[in-house]
């Protein structure tokens, strides 16, 4: 009974869902391309790790810019843990997770006391840290990075699949975790508390909502979520150096992937990952004789649409476009039928 | 040898000075995180290095004419763009000061390439022994443009009409357009004197410098530290933070390790903002 009335109430939701998981199960019969699905497994890691900072910046509203430290550390925890001991990732994705976690709780403490700009410079700061650290780390590579292509167990087992396709439908599967873990987010209590926080925490404390609890929640969560992201681009280019997975950019990357799709909504994410890691992608490959223009154009792009598009590239399909679609594609239908 | 290290602090520091005062001045008035102010240095070194190149002008000579070159930058930019990003929320300002800076650096990156590149012929040259200390002369430059940028600043900030009326719009807006200022000519000049100060900084930085497009980006988070540092958007504060950035820098660097010299600068960061959430000298 209680399922049945949960049903009805997401009814719009799982709607959605199931056409956009369509589109994507579909999307790598496209093409056979190695390119193309190394590309669509890398919207896929972005998207997952755009949903994990909109818990923390979309719903909860501390816009941190410091979450290319939790891509980091997941990387590396899954690379060393195949290098060193050889454990699965399906395993150190757990610790992964919890160290995270961990982390987030030990950095928070500090930081989720300042607000606006100075949260956004703290976060910043600490990531510089984290790639110092880990630049000079000779134990674990220091920049020249770790390499664990693994070849002694199985593809499943290394999570290395030479078939990306494989890889694909993994992170799908994670991604559909985090979606209904978002919607969850959404719907609970705990989103309610985040978004009143968000939109004036004083008046949110005044009406006994505990701030300091809430946003830590969501900045853990938030970083476990960056972790697994972190983990599976790793698996991915079976490569990590601090050089590529901590810098400024990256951070700013997640925030930009989440911004550009709309902030604070669930499909926000996803679009906005696939947007920006096609364009990447392709523009690097199709004028790469010419050094910085895929990052140009996506500059560009994103000035035009943070300026016409203040809610993001979702804001374009609002209910009731959706509705007079949906209406379209139906009358449609039937008329071929009736033919 | 302490004396020495003191000198070097001082050269770091008036260059993270420099880079935090625009930034500051943004942050003040706007209330806007500018990602971009970097990359205004880093193109203002591309512009000296051309003048330098075709018109054979030393850096010095040349600075009035970028000076001017990057006020009108600042203009057109802040006509375009930020104009219309003020009206939308906070961290769409932020980002498209970010996707700015990617546009800027990648823009150079297309236009003359990647390569690091410098000034041939300059000036000043060499080094002045004063016995307790070797002071090279390049890095005189750059101190002295430093203190006469922000002795400017100060006076035009405090002693101009127009640098009166940005105080005004900065501590309220509403209240600055009710008394008959015009606050958007406000903002612009602001936004164009940060590029200006950017300007000075990156012309002065040639002298002593190499460059490349990315070599903004790799300052960027060390003049938001020391706007940080200092407080809140203020101007002498964002100096002085700049200052202490540089000297914990080099003397870091010196007597510790000059690997870590960067982590230092960010620890003691965290340290006093988890302290003093609103940094040294803020409200």
């Amino acid at each position: 009974m209680k399922l049945k009335s949960l049903l009805k109430s997401e009814k719009g939701f799982i709607r959605q869902s199931s056409v956009i998981l369509t589109i994507l199960i579909l999307a790598p019969v496209i093409s056979q391309d190695e390119f193309f699905a190394v590309t669509l497994c890398l919207s896929l890691v972005w998207g997952i790790m755009g949903l994990g900072w909109n818990v923390v910046g979309g719903y909860a509203g501390q816009t941190s810019n410091g979450h290319a430290m939790y891509f980091g550390i997941g990387a590396y925890v899954g690379a060393l843990g195949l290098k060193w001991y050889g454990l699965s990732p399906w395993l150190t994705m757990w610790i992964a997770v919890i160290l995270c976690m961990v982390v987030a709780l030990v950095v928070g403490y500090p930081l989720l006391r300042l607000r606006g700009h100075y949260f956004a410079i703290a976060t910043m700061a600490i990531v510089e840290c984290v790639r110092i650290i880990f630049t000079n780390w000779k134990l674990i590579g220091g920049a020249t990075g770790v390499m664990f292509y693994d070849k002694t167990h199985s593809e499943l087992y290394s999570m290395q699949f030479a078939n990306r396709i494989s890889f694909y439908y993994i992170c799908l599967g994670f991604m559909l975790i985090f979606i209904i873990l978002s919607r969850v987010l959404e719907k609970s209590k705990f989103g309610y508390y985040c978004r009143a926080i968000k939109a004036n925490q004083e008046s949110a404390e005044s009406s006994g909502i505990n701030s300091a609890f809430y946003k830590r929640w969501a900045y853990m969560i938030s970083a476990g979520i960056v972790a697994i992201g972190g983990i599976l681009y790793g698996q991915l280019f079976q490569y990590i150096d601090p050089g590529s997975m901590l810098p400024l950019s990256n951070s700013m990357l997640i925030v930009l992937v989440v911004v550009m799709g709309g902030i604070g909504t669930i499909w926000g994410p996803v679009l906005g990952a696939f947007i920006m890691t096609f364009i990447n992608q392709y523009a690097r490959a199709l004028f790469n004789q010419v050094a910085g223009l895929n990052l140009f154009i996506y500059g560009v792009l994103v000035v035009f649409i943070v300026l016409f598009l203040p809610k993001g590239i979702v804001s374009l399909f609002t209910e009731e476009r959706l509705e007079a679609l949906r209406k379209k594609l139906f009358h449609k239908k039937t008329k071929t039928e009736e033919a | 040898m302490f004396a020495q290290v003191l000198y070097e602090g001082l050269t770091m520091g008036t260059i993270y000075a420099l880079l935090a005062m625009g930034i500051a001045l943004v942050w003040g008035v706007m209330n806007i995180l500018s990602f971009s102010q970097g990359e205004f240095m880093m193109v203002a070194m591309y512009i000296t290095f051309f003048i330098n190149k075709f018109m054979n002008w030393d850096p010095l000579m040349a600075m009035p004419v970028v000076i001017i070159v990057m006020f009108l930058l600042g203009l057109l930019i802040y006509n375009l763009i930020i104009a219309r990003a003020l009206r939308g929320p906070i961290l769409g300002q932020r980002l498209i000061t970010f996707a700015l800076s990617l546009v800027l650096v990648n823009g150079v990156t297309l236009l003359v390439g990647g390569q690091t590149k410098s000034i041939p012929h300059l000036l000043f040259s060499g080094d002045m022994n004063l016995g307790f200390i070797t002071a090279s002369k390049q890095k005189l430059v750059l101190i002295i443009t430093s203190l006469a940028v922000t002795g400017l600043l100060f006076f035009f900030m405090n002693w101009t009409k127009i640098g009166k009326a940005i105080r005004a719009t900065s501590q309220d807006k509403e209240a600055a357009g009710l008394v008959g200022i015009n606050t958007q000519v406000a903002y612009m000049v602001t936004f164009g004197l940060c590029a200006a100060i950017a300007g000075a900084g990156g012309c002065a930085m040639t002298y002593y410098y190499y460059f490349m497009p990315s070599i903004g980006t790799n300052f960027m988070i060390f003049g938001f530290i020391a706007v940080c540092l200092g407080g809140f958007g203020s101007i002498g504060g964002a100096f002085i933070g700049g200052l202490i950035m540089g000297m914990i820098d080099v003397f870091t660097g010196t007597y510790l390790s000059v690997a870590f010299k960067y982590l230092a600068v960010s620890v003691i960061f965290m340290l006093i903002v988890s302290f003093r959430p609103k940094g040294l000298f803020g409200r």
